[in-house]
């Protein structure tokens, strides 16, 4: 445990107990991933919900169309969203266990089972966007 | 506990819901986000098509989605994004510390522009649904 003034959360700067290097970035990155989620998301719901409102259903022309009429611009929103959207997403979760539970071995299993769970929807999820884009 | 007794602990019972309604639509939203994926890599693995070509797949994938349960369904994951967004943004902006003072009511008013565009949403699938 290392000692560090803390002022943003008190009214008075006071010697709060940190864990190293206790994910500050990883807080960073939940941050940067929102301001992506908040760009990409919206345009790949427009795409893909509310101008399909009245159609039946998806079709893969219908897909195909949006792909062809913004070349590369469309692949990069929907590659850009599934990198923040996995990350903000699964690192959420690990926020929520490490308010739940403070017990390491926990923390640990849970770090290694989101990571593989990361790796692997990155790996279908580009995967996908190759076959489809 | 009942939803009172919880409310009742804190005397900001308006940052504690948001809070609360933060992470449980963030859960429910990585769950679909995930499944999502699944879903629709699989439709591509397990077409006979060439890759790059998966029309039929994919087609006959999303016709099975276009039941009245789904399209309220994913009204309910639009819904969900757009007060995670509100929220999140709400939670943006009180670090950056702006808007304490408007804490409670930019809460209620997430909540409301939420329910609002679920409302919205939901009068255009019945709509469909009629014509």
């Amino acid at each position: 445990m290392v000692h560090r003034d803390v002022i943003s959360v008190t009214s008075r700067a006071q010697k709060v107990k940190v864990e190293p290097g206790a994910g500050t970035l990883l807080w960073i990155l939940q941050r940067l991933s929102s301001y992506g989620l908040l760009l990409f998301l919206p345009i790949h719901l427009y795409f893909t919900y509310f101008t399909k409102l009245d159609t039946p259903a998806l079709t893969y022309n219908g897909m195909r169309e949006t792909f062809s009429a913004f070349p590369l611009w469309y692949v990069l929103n929907e590659g850009l969203l599934l990198i923040c959207a996995l990350f903000h997403g699964l690192n959420g979760f690990r926020n929520v266990i490490y308010d739940w539970t403070t017990n390491s071995a926990v923390r640990h299993t849970v770090n290694f089972l989101l990571i593989v769970l990361g790796i692997a929807g990155a790996i279908l999820g580009f995967w996908t966007l190759w076959a489809l884009a | 506990m009942s939803t009172r007794t919880i409310l009742d602990r804190y005397q900001t019972s308006a940052s504690y819901l948001a809070r609360i309604l933060l992470r449980f639509s963030g859960l429910l939203l990585t769950v679909y986000m995930l499944t999502y994926i699944w879903e629709l890599s699989t439709v591509i693995r397990t077409s006979d098509e060439p890759a790059g070509t998966a029309a039929a797949a994919f087609n006959t994938a999303m016709a099975a989605y276009n039941t009245t349960f789904w399209h309220i369904t994913h009204a309910v994951v639009v819904a969900l994004v757009v007060l995670h967004a509100l929220t999140g943004l709400r939670v943006l902006t009180l670090e950056a510390g702006f808007g304490a003072r408007f804490q409670r009511a930019s809460f209620w008013l997430s909540l409301v522009l939420t329910v609002a565009l679920f409302v919205l949403l939901f009068i255009k699938i019945i709509a469909n649904l009629a014509a």
